[in-house]
């Protein structure tokens, strides 16, 4: 349904190119929920950026971006419009600066309704209210009226969610949904896009850095570095056997209350590259344990690693 | 006797006041005390609108108390004039948040570094101040060449770096951390984390660790305090912070950071700080609450030693 | 809101007490008198016509006398204009000033606007450029360069226009004289439009609205344009008192019978009366621009609330 190939994307600044994205391909099934995980630099938010039509003018973008057999990459404004909030929906990571603060919350709800479906302002207000309430927002009609910054985090992000949801669209694209909230608002996110999903069986691209939310809600995992995609596998796999040493470095490294506590905290040495790089080699090679002459001279391609999984490493774990 | 490195906050409040007269202020802080000693990492815990940030600028006197005393090691510095609390500010320095935004775009590393010698030891030679400057950014992990780059030229990770290293330039003996790495990769914050770990060691200074992450805070505290709405809830040593939580708030906390905790998952949001509900504070959303919970708000009380709880029902609680 | 109206007028009264104390003894403080310009007057006529004005008092009692006088509404004679009052002259050539000036800032507004969003949709294109030039060309010619210059294109050799005067009800002769008002706040607006409309095209919620599939044209009136307009609101004030010390210029070259050229020839012909008239009435224009400014914030941002 969704299918990404060979995606490059490059900003002009104002003494060289820099590549946030070098290469990546990835596809989504129609329901299938997948988490993208990566850390700054590693390009995850800007390739379905690109999806959405959303990068700046200074991007430039190679390679496809099918969506339900559109290509979406270079089509005109107006043909992207009518993808884009009706079967393709994006929610963004900080709910304050992410809604509009002078309308409120229903117009900002009715108005995709009133765009896409064609339906009068009454009408989607009514739809709109609905949905409110199916994303578990007390005194909804109240809060129709209101402001965005009159709600708490919390509901603004169920606001977003409701909002994406509307016109009942194929794939959701999550990018960060969790990371400006609370930790026992968090769960309720999360729950809520898994009931969201259960209700009207749409694919999610769960893009975090948070492997809670991922491990709670995705289905399969991708994990890019350096604008590449290093691992792909199935969930399960993942968290039990990862492949590549980043993904495993990543787990080793992620906040865990349930384990022992440990001396030193964990983490990775050094840090990611200057994206405005080009290296020879593997992009993880200069902080990976398992490095050798080979790994920084000959970048690893992605194949297949035990199983389902897929790994771009000379030495896979 | 002068209790050295020791500071005590005791009934602390903070309030903000509202747009019209008519309406009661924000409390952000109320009453609040606590004691941390020299070398001791006291960690503070809460969500957004706990107070926690309030209350470590109001400690150091960057946002105005409305009542309460702080003393540094014996003296109040809510009372102090302008230029006694300038001295006093060469020991208790911060560190904030975001790496980025707290440095001086304008100025290069080793300005940013030479400043609190500026302030603070103005007498200093050229020589030996750029000693301490090369000193400090070894120590912090940055290499000497650094020294002329500014902020916007590094990373998330260095930018944090600089602002400890800007810290420790006046040898404080409490440094208070403001969820010094929440704005950094996962992948980032140990190394930060140990920086400021291993110089706490070195110096025996005192830290108040500020963050929402409960498995950052159980690693470098020695003493927990969970805030919520305002109010202190719960004090315990970590170990027992950790094994055997007490309140159900904090409780609910350990089961939102780790699924296979006990805990209530916890339904709405905190009631806001403008309309507290009367009694305890966290009555609307907790599970256990009764009509007592209604009629005041719970004091700490003693469960074990140094641990600490302020609920009406924690002995009926279940374990 | 009532109360906050009510509150902001109130405290208006204070700041018109302060300006018109002001400048009663700032203008006495002038040398010369309102009967100075007459030629061969005796100076015992001179002495007879001050004492039938009460200028041979002390200036306090003057000042305590106009300041009762004035609570009954009544500005004063004007004491270069024989048999008119104060209060005769303003009515009689403020309409038409308020007119030039109410329409120069409409237009301003109208025109200003969409050129400075057009300008930062097409902020990296000739067109844009050309428009900020434009602009530029508007904000630094002077008034009595443009309308003589207006004059002399349309007036002379063009015959479309009148190059200046006026007949009551006319329209055609107060076409120059708005365009010559409008042109500065306008290429100002523009200015601050385009500077607004660029930051707000960043932000995060335009990005959601894009996100949302909503045709750019609903984006940006609907979206982006209030937030953009902040700078704006806060030029209108300022933009007023430009209208205003224009209109002085404007009407005297266009001979125009409006109100400008008496707060000029009244501090010239030391007509402290007319002076004070003048003065009070565009302060009361000035801060009534400023309140009105406020209540727009407001509605530009929600976040912004009245009470204080």
């Amino acid at each position: 349904m969704l299918q990404i190939d060979s995606l490059c994307i490059e900003f002009r600044q104002e003494r060289a190119r820099v590549a946030a994205v070098r290469d990546v391909s990835l596809a989504l099934a129609p329901g299938e929920c997948v988490g993208v995980v990566g850390e700054s630099g590693s390009g995850k938010t800007q390739t379905f950026l690109a999806a959405m039509g959303l990068l700046g003018r200074n991007a430039l973008v190679s390679g496809s971006i099918r969506f339900e057999g559109r290509e979406l990459l270079a089509a005109a404004t107006s043909e992207l419009n009518r993808v884009r909030g009706a079967r393709l929906a994006m929610i963004f990571q900080d709910p304050m600066t992410s809604l509009t603060p002078h309308l409120t919350v229903g117009v900002q709800m009715a108005e995709v309704l009133v765009c896409h479906a064609g339906l009068s302002w009454t009408a989607a207000k009514r739809k709109a209210l609905d949905m409110l309430q199916t994303v578990r927002i007390a005194d909804a009609a109240r809060r129709m009226r209101q402001y965005p910054h009159e709600l708490s985090g919390g509901m603004r992000q169920r606001v977003m969610i409701g909002m994406s949801l509307l016109c009942e669209p194929a794939l959701v694209i999550a990018d960060e949904p969790t990371s400006a909230l609370d930790a026992t608002i968090h769960v309720q996110v999360i729950e809520l896009l898994a009931a969201m999903r259960r209700e009207f069986r749409m694919a999610i691209a769960l893009i975090s850095h948070d492997l809670g939310a991922v491990h709670a809600l995705a289905d399969r995992v991708v994990v890019m570095y350096a604008g590449r995609v290093v691992e792909c596998a199935p969930a399960t796999a993942i968290f039990a056997h990862p492949r590549h040493p980043y993904t495993a470095e990543l787990l080793r490294c992620a906040p865990n209350l349930s384990a022992a506590r440990l001396n030193r905290m964990p983490s990775i040495t050094g840090q990611p590259p200057d994206p405005a790089e080009v290296l020879p080699g593997c992009a993880f090679a200069a902080r990976c344990a398992r490095a050798d002459a080979r790994c920084r001279i000959e970048r690893p391609l992605l194949v297949q690693s035990g199983g389902a999984a897929q790994a771009a490493c000379h030495h896979p774990l | 006797m002068t209790p050295d490195g020791v500071l005590q906050v005791k009934g602390l409040s903070v309030q903000f006041p509202r747009r019209t007269a008519a309406h009661p202020p924000l409390m952000a802080v109320l009453d609040v005390s606590f004691v941390v000693g020299p070398g001791e990492t006291l960690g503070l815990v809460g969500e957004s609108g706990s107070g926690k940030t309030t209350l470590a600028r109001a400690i150091l006197r960057l946002v105005p108390a409305a009542s309460g005393e702080v003393l540094w090691q014996g003296l109040n510095l809510l009372s102090m004039d302008a230029t006694r609390l300038r001295r006093q500010r060469r020991d208790l320095q911060i560190v904030f948040q975001d790496p980025l935004a707290s440095l001086d775009p304008r100025m290069t590393v080793a300005d940013i570094l030479g400043e609190p010698l500026d302030v603070h030891e103005p007498r200093l030679t050229a020589d030996a101040r750029q000693a301490r400057i090369a000193a400090m950014l070894d120590q912090a992990g940055l290499s000497a060449g650094l020294r002329d780059r500014y902020p916007h030229e590094f990373s998330g990770g260095q930018c944090q770096r600089v602002g400890i290293a800007r810290a420790m330039m006046s040898n404080p003996k409490l440094l208070i951390c403001d969820e010094p790495v929440s704005a950094l990769d996962v992948s980032i914050r140990g190394q930060i984390v140990n920086l400021l770990v291993d110089l706490q060691r070195d110096r025996g200074m005192a830290m108040l660790f500020i963050s929402h992450d409960l498995a950052l805070v159980r690693h470098v505290s020695h003493r927990v305090l969970v805030f919520y709405l305002g109010r202190l809830i719960e004090i315990a040593p970590r170990d027992s912070l950790f094994a055997a939580p007490m309140h159900p708030y904090t409780r609910a906390l350990m089961a939102a950071a780790a699924p296979d905790r006990p805990g209530q998952i916890l339904k709405g949001e905190p009631s806001s700080p403008l309309e507290p509900p009367g009694g305890c504070a966290f009555r609307d959303r907790c599970t256990h609450a009764r009509e007592l919970c209604a009629g005041s708000v719970p004091r700490l009380e003693e469960i074990s030693a140094g641990h600490f709880v302020a609920c009406h029902r924690w002995r009926e609680l279940p374990d | 809101m009532i109360r906050y109206l009510l509150k902001r007028i109130a405290g208006a009264v204070p700041t018109l007490f302060i300006i018109i104390t002001l400048t009663f003894f700032l203008v006495r403080a002038a040398p010369g008198g309102p009967f100075d310009q007459e030629q061969s007057l005796p100076p015992e006529i001179v002495a007879n016509l001050q004492a039938a004005y009460g200028l041979d008092q002390p200036a306090w009692i003057q000042y305590r006398r106009y300041l009762t006088a004035l609570l009954h509404g009544d500005f004063g004679p004007s004491y270069k204009y024989k048999d008119f009052t104060v209060t005769g002259l303003i009515a009689q050539g403020l309409p038409l000033s308020l007119t030039l000036g109410g329409v120069a800032m409409a237009l301003a507004l109208a025109l200003g606007i969409p050129a400075g969003v057009f300008a930062a949709l097409h902020h990296d294109s000739a067109a844009g450029y050309a428009t900020m030039s434009l602009a530029v060309v508007g904000i630094a010619v002077p008034s009595f360069v443009v309308l003589p210059f207006l004059g002399l294109i349309f007036g002379i050799d063009l015959h479309w226009l009148p190059v200046a005067g006026w007949e009551p009800g006319s329209v055609k002769h107060l076409v120059l004289p708005v365009i010559t008002l409008t042109l500065p706040p306008l290429a100002y607006i523009a200015r601050l439009t385009r500077g607004g409309m660029l930051e707000v095209m960043q932000s995060h919620f335009v990005r959601t609205a894009f996100a949302k599939g909503l045709p750019t044209r609903t984006v940006i009136w609907r979206h982006a344009l209030r937030p953009a307009l902040l700078p704006v609101a806060g030029y209108l004030a300022p933009a007023v008192a430009t209208i205003m010390t224009g209109s002085l210029v404007v009407e005297s070259i266009a001979g125009l019978p409006g109100v400008g050229r008496y707060l000029v020839q009244g501090a010239l012909n030391r007509d402290y009366t007319l002076v004070m008239g003048m003065v009070i009435v565009y302060s009361a224009l000035l801060i009534s621009a400023g309140l009105l400014v406020d209540l727009l914030y407001a509605w530009l941002d929600p976040r912004v609330r009245l009470a204080h």
